[in-house]
């Protein structure tokens, strides 16, 4: 990894049309102004990985096992295994 | 209103159950209405279907069937979306509910995303997938056995 030291201010060049500045450091934190071209992708590197995740999650149901399902409403306040009664008193899965 | 699921066919919408993401979920921003979902014989699984793509449902567990001791973690940013006030943690269970979003791959073993868990005011049932700004979980957390998910098994 390259390791450049950069006082609030400055920036670093990255190709052609990729610019990163320093705006503010301090408290732990680094504020980093972005310029780059619409075409790149810029995004904190958890919602990168998010993203990735989601992007797989979104095939876990695949297979076509639940179509025709009677499927409930869940109620979300209620935490834990789901045991017993936690739906709504709609019914759901209407066929 | 009735919605025609890819996964489960024409489905009741109880528009009281209907969760909003305003921002959409990384990888899905367009994506703002869900409905969550339980099927009779998997009743700790929850599943959330998108009410604007037929084909997309993702499927969930609450955090803390995962992790008995799991708590929610929010951004500033976050707390804003869910209009939940600053300072001390919201309450899972009775602030927010907090799910777990889970990846099942044929060639890989079954994790859930607990760095980034989908966090829901419970009052207003709008939602916000929270990244935890803390690396105290990963977005791929092995499921432990003995959650009672059938995916372990």
């Amino acid at each position: 990894m390259l390791v450049i030291r950069r006082h609030p201010g400055e920036s670093i060049q990255i190709g052609e049309d990729v610019e990163i500045r320093v705006i503010e450091c301090g408290n732990g934190r680094v504020k980093l102004g972005v310029t780059a071209p619409q075409r790149v992708q810029v995004m904190r590197s958890e919602v990168k990985s998010t993203r990735e995740q989601n992007l797989l999650a979104a095939r876990a149901l695949q297979d076509g096992k639940y179509l025709g399902q009677e499927m409930k409403f869940r109620n979300l306040a209620i935490q834990g295994s789901g045991e017993g009664a936690d739906t709504f008193s709609k019914p759901g899965g209407e066929r | 209103m009735t919605f025609s699921s890819a996964h489960f066919g024409p489905i009741a919408v109880d528009e009281d159950s209907v969760i909003e993401f305003p921002e959409g979920l990384p990888g899905f921003e367009e994506r703002r209405r869900f409905l969550p979902l339980q099927a009779p014989d998997q009743s700790g699984l929850v599943f959330l279907q998108s009410l604007e793509c037929a084909e997309l449902c993702f499927l969930a567990l609450p955090a803390r069937t995962v992790r008995p001791d799991y708590e929610v973690m929010l951004t500033p940013e976050d707390r804003q979306i869910l209009a939940l006030p600053g300072g001390g943690t919201p309450v899972i269970g009775q602030d927010v509910a907090a799910l777990a979003i889970l990846s099942l791959a044929e060639e890989r073993e079954p994790t859930v995303n607990l760095r980034s868990p989908v966090v829901i005011h419970i009052g207003t049932r709008v939602a916000v997938q929270a990244i935890r700004p803390d690396e105290s979980y990963q977005c791929r957390e092995p499921l432990m056995a003995g959650t009672g998910e059938p995916a372990c098994s």
